[in-house]
């Protein structure tokens, strides 16, 4: 059961989008979410969405995992759908029995916003499937790093972030293990009253707490034994620079960019 | 006593992580016998055990122990639970109780027996595995390294389960602790004469344990046989594999100039002997 979470979780590979750097890659994903905002038509909202499948399609990650990242959104899908398509009684009407009210600008409001949710989720599971937390966290350190003059702790922040991504696989094979052993003692999390439940929990929790003190305290005089005293001074063992997939990344989605905003002036579908 | 038929387990199935840990295993485990299951890291060994009382859903195939087919639908898996008895690598880490006392009981209360018999369960246990009143008493964060294990398998040992299920439960102590877990392991068999599976790294242990060995690599059985037989007819399979047979019998059969069934230091000292006076 604790094998299904995929969102923050990386494929490795070599396609263009693996070998980007990862600072351009963040980039550019909120320059395709900046994308999807500034589409003020359907065609807009389709140049959207073939940009996001071709980018899909260049990463090799297999579609079977694109809608894996989507299942924990449908819910919030469809309540928003739901919402805009019968409670959105603006423009003209199409359907008007009853209670049920339905408006042409009330189906494009739900198109646009179901599909700007889905496109979204799937953007930033790209850029997590492509990229390795730690990359992701040095990229968001280098991209922050001007913040240190108005002395924000930047390399501090990702520091944590990195410790705190790197043991989440580590806790849930951890986990996994202790659920394991209490159920090979007979442990049953699945019967009983909610209290009894909740009770069960107790054999999981403590070992897992302990454990991960543990490893805290391990984890930290490590760290101390390699005299890391924060960012001040630190070089790296590998230096991403920008290279020539970067540039053409950049152009690729600079090119949707100006089809969408092309693409504004035409009157199909208008999102009022 | 367990029966294992084309049994198949793959992790991380559809992702590029995908790998075949257990390939069409094929397995009958007698009972009351002692069968050591050896081989290389990440050869299967883990995987198997965890199948022997439903911990894992096999992909292809059964598993069947004590006649009760695993995973059918009219199939308790608790029950199962409590008939085999698996302790893991590193058990210490499922300590959770207050004290030791409790944390033995763990296992024995979930059973649902009356609190005489679980108190008399955790007794016999609890001497079984020499576990002093006294550390009864203690909070189970507060032992050493090898206290904790011995606590640990003092646990599934309460459950009095048929066939116990061993991960490597010697690994990471020093001699004495070794010793002390075997000596346990080999007496709770002597009361009980339930089934013992004992995955080791160590090829001196299960030589002296064990009846019958499995050799694994790669998902799939090398050989099983009885053990005398596995060290002087697979010794070259093994040795192809980077497996070792136990150093006394390469010793003696340098000695002798040819394979010898000697696979502990006290059985060499008596063929020692026996050479010795011969000449």
């Amino acid at each position: 059961m604790l094998s299904d979470i995929t969102l923050g979780q990386y494929f490795p590979g070599k396609s263009p989008i693996h070998r980007m750097d990862s600072r351009v890659k963040i980039v550019l994903t909120f320059a395709f979410i900046f994308m999807l905002f500034c589409a003020k038509n359907l065609l807009g909202l389709a140049v959207g969405i073939v940009f996001c499948l071709v980018s899909f399609g260049i990463s090799r990650i297999s579609f079977k995992l694109m809608f894996k990242s989507l299942k924990p959104i449908i819910p919030f899908v469809i309540f928003s759908a739901f919402f805009n398509l019968f409670f959105n009684h603006e423009g003209k009407k199409l359907v008007d029995w009853k209670f049920i009210t339905i408006t042409d600008s009330g189906i494009i409001n739900m198109i646009f916003l179901s599909a700007r949710i889905i496109l979204l989720v799937i953007g930033a599971s790209l850029l997590t499937y492509t990229t390795s937390p730690i990359d992701l966290t040095d990229a968001i350190e280098r991209l922050l790093s001007p913040l240190k003059k108005i002395k924000v702790p930047v390399h501090e922040l990702a520091m944590m972030m990195t410790i705190a991504l790197r043991f989440i696989p580590t806790l849930i094979e951890e986990t996994q293990k202790i659920i394991n052993a209490q159920k090979s003692r007979g442990a049953d999390f699945e019967s009983g009253s909610l209290v009894q439940k909740a009770k069960a929990i107790v054999p999981i929790l403590v070992p897992l707490f302990v454990s991960s003190f543990n490893r805290a305290e391990e984890l930290a005089l490590a760290m101390e034994c390699r005299c890391y005293n924060g960012g001040e001074g630190r070089t790296r063992l590998k230096t991403s620079k920008v290279g020539k997939v970067d540039v053409a990344g950049a152009i690729f989605t600079l090119l949707f960019f100006v089809a969408v905003i092309y693409l504004n002036q035409y009157n199909i579908g208008k999102l009022k | 006593m367990i029966d294992i038929k084309n049994l198949t387990y793959v992790y991380g199935e559809n992702t590029p992580f995908q790998k075949t840990a257990l390939d069409n295993i094929n397995l009958h485990i007698k009972a009351d016998s002692i069968v050591g299951i050896i081989g290389h890291t990440g050869c299967g060994k883990s995987t198997l055990v965890s199948h022997l009382n439903g911990i894992l859903k096999p992909k292809q195939g059964e598993v069947t122990v004590d006649g009760v087919k695993l995973w059918d639908k009219s199939t308790n898996m608790r029950q199962i639970r409590f008939k085999v008895g698996l302790v893991f690598q590193y058990p210490e880490y499922q300590l959770f109780e207050e004290t030791v006392a409790k944390d033995i009981a763990y296992g024995v209360k979930n059973m649902g027996l009356s609190q005489e018999e679980i108190n008399q369960r955790v007794a016999m246990s609890a001497d079984l595995c020499n576990i002093t009143p006294e550390i009864m008493g203690k909070s189970p964060f507060d032992l050493s390294g090898g206290q904790k294990r011995r606590v640990a398998i003092a646990g599934i040992i309460a459950m009095q389960p048929k066939v116990l299920v061993l991960d490597e439960p010697a690994s990471g102590l020093d001699p004495k602790g070794r010793e002390e877990i075997l000596g346990m392991i080999s007496e709770y068999r002597k009361r009980t004469h339930s089934t013992v599976l004992l995955v080791s790294h160590s090829m001196e242990d299960v030589a002296r344990f064990a009846d019958k060995l499995i050799v694994m690599d790669g998902g799939k059985i090398l050989c099983y046989d009885d053990t005398p037989k596995v060290f002087s007819r697979y010794a070259d399979k093994m040795e192809s594999i980077g497996l070792d047979i136990p150093q006394v019998t390469k010793i003696m059969g340098a000695v002798e100039g040819k394979n010898v069934p000697v696979f502990t230091v006290e059985q060499a000292v008596d063929e020692i002997v026996k050479l010795i006076n011969n000449s």
